[in-house]
């Protein structure tokens, strides 16, 4: 059987993750909830879960999303905060 | 306007639409762009010669049976007249050539893999086409944008490739497009990466060469060892994804009597959407490797087999040169305004490194992408490729001109290449003619010729299969 992306955690272990036509859907069963991330938001999710360098991940954000990589670094940042506010991503060093 | 309702000034500058070719002892009569064949006796041959002979421009044939009326009718209509070679462009998809590099050294390659062209394209340059290429869509109210990757093999770059699928992606969905992203690989890469490759790509073509010992002959990899475990790992890999997965065989004199197994293996591990079958295309590399392309005629034969067996199983059976519409236009992307885009900013509308077109004396190039990201297209070079096809003297007489229009125009019909049919006309020959019986109803006349060589050679050999080149009297008269 052919199914989507049903992928391991990225952060919190209990995070799944699909590849959809448009974006990315996140999915935390504990919580029965899920988060659509449009681009560039999906943009910034795959490159962290495949662990670019942080260097390569913000030029490659300031192409794709085309912006400035200051910009792409701001971005990154404040997907990372969100994400890690409501409990997407763990934080460092933190159980999962 | 002539009998079948055609601007006759247009109809007489078309290429020819009516032939006749020997299928055992019958004739397959066939006017591809009219979608019409029949297969004949000599009887019913002789009597459609002399009418439509005669009287080319009668509205019907009246001295004929009424069914021999109803396909005399149908055979004589002209073709439409092509659309004009000065239409707006319309690429058929944007390619990226990320890198000519590549992780393993396959033995009949011809990419360029080995030159001096492996530096990889700037994320940024693949950027600029693809922001220029939705913008075009948009304008042009083209709802698809296809995006296609080829190499080298295109993940050794992987920064650039996945740079430009999320930009595709990105802008797919800015501009309101539906996207389509294609990938020709060697599945030599580790098999995490396969979810990457399964989740964005919507179609993935895999070349896989059958079973082991021939595809690491074929294929080996760089340290010497073979890529077939990483190869056949990543097919399996991506049959459990969403991709429409393709698999590529390329076919030798070593693995030309595995087909028919080759295909049911495929089919039962990996269930691809297709198998394409391809035959090597032999050079200076593969001959010092003891690499041959398969005599033509077994290659058909066995291919046949291959082709049951994978529509058996519900798989799309390839062979590029029989698919598709009798639209006059071959199935290579040149003259289909495909717009390429290498490393180096030339944009092209063929995948093959630059040397190999100069050295058959064709520029194929048809513009060019700057490091400001400013592109610029050469409509004279597109419509010169538009036309291409229209100038091949060995197809003038063929009756797969309609379909094939002479395959690829680097290999197989370049300007002054012989006008004698090579192997890979003959298979094609033969293989059109096998499906025009097999869209018949006939599959038993087919199989009879391909088990006849003489009969095969009969049709595949024949230098004319234009109606009007028929003999006075092509078969003996009935006592």
């Amino acid at each position: 059987m052919k199914t989507a992306g049903n992928h391991g955690p990225p952060g919190a272990a209990h995070i799944f993750w699909l590849v959809e036509r448009q974006g990315i859907v996140l999915l935390d069963p504990r919580r029965n909830r899920q988060l659509h991330l449009a681009y560039p938001e999906a943009a910034v999710w795959d490159l962290l879960i495949r662990r670019w360098p942080a260097a390569t991940m913000r030029a490659m954000l300031a192409v794709i999303a085309g912006i400035g990589e200051d910009e792409a670094g701001r971005l990154i940042a404040a997907c990372l905060d969100r994400w890690r506010t409501e409990g997407w991503l763990k934080e460092p060093g933190a159980a999962s | 306007m002539n009998a079948a309702g055609v601007d006759s000034t247009a109809a007489d500058k078309a290429r020819p639409s009516l032939f006749a070719l020997p299928v055992n002892d019958a004739f397959l009569v066939c006017n591809p762009p009219a979608g019409v064949a029949s297969l004949v006796n000599g009887p019913a041959l002789r009597r459609l010669r002399r009418a439509i002979g005669q009287a080319p421009s009668a509205p019907s044939f009246p001295a004929l049976s009424d069914d021999l009326r109803q396909l005399a009718d149908l055979l004589a209509r002209k073709p439409e007249a092509p659309p004009a070679a000065t239409e707006p462009l319309h690429p058929l998809f944007l390619g990226l050539l990320p890198t000519r590099s590549c992780n393993i050294r396959c033995t009949y390659c011809d990419f360029g893999a080995d030159g001096p062209q492996a530096a990889a394209m700037s994320p940024a340059l693949a950027s600029a086409a693809l922001t220029w290429y939705a913008r075009f869509l948009e304008d042009a109210g083209h709802g698809r944008m296809e995006v296609h990757f080829f190499g080298g093999e295109p993940f050794v770059a992987r920064e650039v490739v996945e740079t430009a699928v999320h930009r595709s992606r990105l802008l797919a969905e800015r501009h309101g497009l539906t996207l389509h992203l294609e990938v020709s690989t060697n599945g030599v890469f580790e098999p995490e990466y396969a979810q990457f490759v399964g989740d964005y790509f919507q179609a993935v073509v895999l070349s896989l060469d059958g079973f082991q010992e021939v595809h690491d002959r074929h294929r080996p990899a760089r340290a010497g060892r073979g890529s077939f475990v990483q190869a056949r790992q990543t097919a399996a890999l991506l049959a459990r994804t969403p991709t429409e997965l393709c698999l590529r065989c390329c076919v030798s004199t070593l693995n030309v009597h595995q087909l028919e197994e080759i295909a049911l293996w495929f089919c039962k591990k990996f269930q691809p959407s297709a198998i394409n079958f391809e035959p090597l295309t032999g050079n200076a590399r593969t001959l010092a490797a003891g690499l041959l392309p398969p005599d033509p005629y077994l290659f058909v034969r066995q291919y046949a087999r291959a082709h049951a067996q994978t529509l058996r199983h519900g798989v799309r059976p390839v062979y590029a040169a029989t698919e598709g519409d009798p639209s006059g236009t071959s199935f290579c992307p040149v003259g289909k305004d495909a717009l390429i885009v290498s490393a180096d900013g030339r944009i092209s509308s063929c995948y093959l490194p630059q040397a190999a077109w100069l050295e058959r004396g064709l520029d194929l190039d048809v513009g060019r992408l700057d490091a400001q990201g400013h592109l610029r297209i050469d409509m004279d070079a597109i419509v010169r490729l538009r036309r291409l096809p229209e100038d091949k003297p060995r197809c003038a007489r063929c009756f797969c001109q309609w379909v094939c229009s002479g395959g690829c125009h680097v290999h197989h019909t370049y300007p002054g290449s012989p006008l004698t049919y090579e192997p890979f006309c003959i298979q094609t020959r033969l293989l059109s003619a096998c499906r025009l019986l097999e869209e018949m109803g006939l599959g038993a006349v087919a199989e009879a010729l391909l088990n006849d060589r003489q009969a095969m050679e009969a049709l595949a050999q024949r230098p004319s299969d234009l109606f009007e080149d028929l003999p006075e009297h092509p078969l003996p008269e009935a006592p």
